[in-house]
């Protein structure tokens, strides 16, 4: 029945799910109560320009030129567009949507320079059972990161995500958790992209705190249980996946998007 | 609902005395906010101490909220000095505490009413924040002298208005806070909410705390402040209620600002 793990792609895969399943999750409590959903699917989009300008400067894609570039991209934008909203110019979303679209349509010109044939499939859906040893170390440290410095952190997080007002008034550092989460959500996603693709990628961050927001009252809790919500599904879907012969990245995101209807329709009404 | 027991709120961990006084003192000295080419508010000059419960009048977009936020360390760039016991502003940050429009809040946010409450104990915990006994035991007094214990366990969107005050400054009093900045607290709440919202905060300022409360509604002013600032983005008086709330004072207040030689 679990003969699967035999072979090494899916012990790789395995691995990384746990990894990523639960930086993702637990960062993706701050994504939902910070209400920037939209923010992340936006981000993801911004990877675009940074890849396709990586593979012409390298002249091909690899794991590591593939997380530069989409990590410099998004970078940019993101940050960007917190120093924009920061100045009063805009507010958050209206600077994401608009910085977000112009690199997304750089990105696009971009491609035609790149020599060879470009196939974005992998970079839209994401293919976790082609992750290689490079990519598991990325994951490996990238989460090590966001675990602890959303342990490190904790309480300046939840009166942050509270009211940053408040938060300020007792001395929390609120543009430096601003800049911080951007960055955090930043380095996640580049992360996250060789499993589930920029499509599907904004769901391992909000779908599991969004189900678990019906069950629990505490922000801290919900931050843990959503990471553990998401490599719990990411293990599930890796067997799911391979006993039905599907893909997991979708596999996994479907199984989210399952739980999250089930705790909807179970959930104590308000 | 009457008989809060905020007067008994131990302030154990900082001792007898650091409890409020009179000999602290709020001072705010020739200041000006400005919102890029806005000027928000200007030339604004008092200085208060404890024990008091001072009323911020006036039209809407006459600085009362720039003033709180101001005072509670949120406007960085002002000109001007405001201190609090002789501190800066950014030196007191344990002492003042900021209690924003409950429109401002999000009621659906997954926290308790002792959630909410432990919050207010932050800025004593120290740079590894570790949460100690002597924390425990402030948030309990604190929820006990506003008569929470019924309500720890609630979510804050099954809370009506007057109890999510009543949780704020509970928060506030974990904070052990001296100066209470309240921003339009009587806003929403119904009349018998009202009553039991300003006998609460007259308790607070007779217990030795300074509240400084924006208010819009002229109705019962002398009832609920003792002292008033009037403002129409700058000052147009400041003293006792029954000094400078006259009906010259308020027609100044609510004059279209073009009218207001002085501002």
């Amino acid at each position: 029945m679990f003969d699967f793990m035999d072979y090494a792609f899916n012990q790789r895969a395995l691995f990384a799910v746990l990894l990523i399943g639960f930086s993702n999750g637990a960062l993706g409590t701050l994504v939902v109560l910070r209400k920037n959903a939209l923010v992340i699917s936006a981000l993801s989009h911004s990877l675009l320009p940074g890849i396709a300008l990586a593979m012409i400067v390298f002249g091909g894609m690899t794991p590591f030129v593939g997380f530069v570039g989409a990590l410099v991209s998004a970078l940019m934008v993101g940050l960007s567009t917190v120093y924009v909203a920061r100045k009063g110019l805009l507010d958050h979303q209206t600077a994401t949507s608009v910085l977000y679209t112009t690199a997304f349509a750089g990105g696009l010109l971009l491609l035609d320079f790149v020599p060879g044939n470009v196939h974005l499939e992998s970079w839209l859906f994401g293919n976790i059972l082609g992750l290689r040893n490079m990519d598991l170390w990325i994951s490996y440290g990238v989460s090590t990161i966001i675990v602890m410095v959303l342990a490190w952190h904790r309480r300046d997080w939840i009166l942050y995500l509270f009211d940053p007002s408040v938060a300020a008034s007792m001395g929390v550092p609120v543009p430096r958790l601003n800049y911080m989460l951007t960055g955090l959500m930043v380095l996640a996603l580049v992360t996250s992209l060789q499993a589930v693709g920029a499509v599907l990628s904004a769901a391992l961050f909000i779908i599991p705190t969004a189900t678990l927001l019906q069950w629990i009252h505490s922000p801290r809790k919900l931050m843990w249980c959503s990471g553990a919500l998401g490599s719990g599904a990411g293990v599930v879907a890796i067997a799911l996946s391979n006993w039905w012969n599907v893909q997991t990245g979708a596999t996994l995101i479907l199984l989210l998007g399952c739980c999250f209807l089930v705790s909807l329709l179970v959930a104590p009404k308000r | 609902m009457g008989g809060f027991v905020v007067s008994t709120f131990p302030i154990t961990e900082l001792g007898e005395s650091h409890r409020p006084e009179q000999h602290h003192l709020l001072k705010v000295e020739n200041l000006h906010v400005h919102y890029g080419k806005i000027c928000a508010l200007k030339n604004i000059n008092f200085e208060i101490g404890c024990g008091h419960c001072v009323g911020l009048l006036g039209q809407n977009g006459a600085g009362k909220s720039t003033l709180l936020k101001t005072l509670a360390g949120l406007n960085r760039k002002i000109s001007g000095t405001v201190t609090w016991s002789g501190k800066k502003l950014e030196d007191a940050k344990a002492e003042i505490a900021y209690l924003p429009q409950k429109d401002q809040m999000d009621p659906t946010f997954p926290l308790t009413v002792r959630g909410l409450v432990e919050l207010g104990r932050y800025p004593h915990l120290g740079p590894r924040k570790k949460w100690r006994a002597v924390d425990s035991e402030i948030v309990e007094a604190a929820i006990e002298a506003l008569k929470l214990e019924d309500l720890v366990g609630r979510r804050l969107f099954q809370l009506s208005g007057g109890q999510l005050q009543r949780v704020h400054i509970a928060r506030a009093l974990a904070q052990e806070a001296h100066v209470l900045l309240l921003d339009e607290p009587y806003s929403g709440l119904d009349e018998p909410s009202q009553d039991f919202l300003s006998e609460l905060l007259r308790d607070l300022a007779q217990n030795g705390r300074l509240l400084l409360v924006c208010h819009h509604d002229l109705k019962a002013v002398p009832q609920l402040f003792d002292t008033v600032l009037m403002l129409n983005r700058g000052m147009v008086a400041f003293g006792p209620v029954d000094e400078v709330y006259t009906p010259e004072g308020v027609a100044k207040t609510f004059a279209k600002r073009e009218d207001v030689s002085h501002v």
